[in-house]
């Protein structure tokens, strides 16, 4: 796996733990359900940012490439948020981290890509 | 032929959106259909209601495909009234929102309703309503015309930021450049490519992001 792709996963990691930690502080008794919420719109987005993907022929329409980042950013979100909830701040972080570098690796084993 | 399909039913939703926006945008109950400001994929209107306001102007604003009104309202210095946003859009996730009041204006932050208070931002006020499918807001925000006699102005601006941040990391944590930029940078370098639009507009329609200045008068 490419340095560069590392280095894009754990910025990605890093905005996300803030993010998820600005939302689970304002949410009264956080648990499974705002974990599906941050699933939610981490497959959301991502499906909206990878849409093109569908819809351009001259880049493939590479369907399966597209849902498997869709899968990988909803999973990403849901284990991340539920890390976040139940363990404290630097385990967590690392944690989100590391789950998304080993998932970015999965997603391109899977696609090539 | 599963894209295709793909493709219609998805684009058969974002229509969905918007129609049952702009039929939601029609006059209910006598209440003035939504005519300020411009969003994508969303309806936003501002003005003053209340004893305060003296009389509401519209003007025209021409874009392309698109017309929308300035509103101009004149009010009485010193009375009393209410701040009034209201904005339909396409239902994805939550609506934030940051209304920057002229210096010296009273704004009763503690009586509003329709939105959460969430505290300021620099000099704007920030306001939130959050959920699943967040299609319709009106914010009633009770304010008091001390910003000084004169022409002043107030500004809104908003949109989903579990969209607009959301999209960007769901990309680097997929350890690639959020397409949003790389298209956007595409776009202001003249590579107006299918792949380029597709991803702003699909990003602009759910991200329901709008602006509305509303100008009024104190009198």
């Amino acid at each position: 796996m490419k340095t560069t792709k590392i280095i894009l996963s754990a910025l990605g990691a890093t905005f996300f733990y803030f993010f998820a930690k600005y939302y689970i502080t304002h949410t009264t008794e956080p648990g499974f359900q705002e974990a599906i919420f941050l699933a939610g719109i981490m497959a959301f987005s991502s499906f909206i940012h990878n849409f093109w993907e569908l819809t351009d022929p001259k880049r493939g329409r590479n369907s399966k490439r597209a849902f498997a980042r869709v899968i990988s950013a909803g999973l990403f979100g849901f284990i991340s948020t539920l890390l976040l909830i139940h363990e404290t701040s630097l385990p967590a972080f690392l944690g989100i981290v590391a789950l998304s570098i080993a998932l970015s690796w999965i997603n391109q084993v899977i696609t090539g890509n | 032929m599963k894209l295709k399909l793909l493709f219609a039913v998805l684009l058969g939703l974002l229509m969905i959106g918007v129609t049952a926006g702009s039929a939601a945008a029609a006059p209910i109950h006598n209440q003035p259909a939504p005519q300020g400001g411009v969003g994508a994929g969303s309806v936003i209107d501002t003005r003053f209601e209340g004893n305060g306001v003296i009389s509401t102007s519209t003007y025209p604003i021409y874009l392309p495909q698109l017309q929308r009104w300035l509103v101009y309202q004149k009010v009485r210095h010193g009375s009393e009234g209410y701040f009034k946003l209201t904005v339909y859009r396409i239902p994805v996730f939550g609506y934030d929102t940051l209304i920057a009041f002229p210096d010296g204006m009273k704004v009763y932050t503690n009586k509003a309703s329709g939105m959460k208070y969430e505290g300021k931002v620099g000099i704007a006020y920030h306001f939130r309503k959050s959920g699943w499918f967040v299609w319709k807001i009106q914010l009633k925000l009770p304010v008091k015309f001390t910003a000084g006699r004169g022409h002043h102005a107030v500004i809104s601006v908003g949109g989903s930021p579990e969209v607009l941040i959301g999209g960007p990391v769901a990309s680097l944590v997929n350890g690639e450049k959020p397409k949003l930029f790389t298209a956007l940078k595409g776009l202001l370098s003249g590579q107006i490519t299918k792949s380029n639009v597709i991803s702003i507009v699909a990003f602009a329609l759910a991200s329901g992001a709008n602006v509305d200045v509303l100008v009024f008068n104190e009198v």
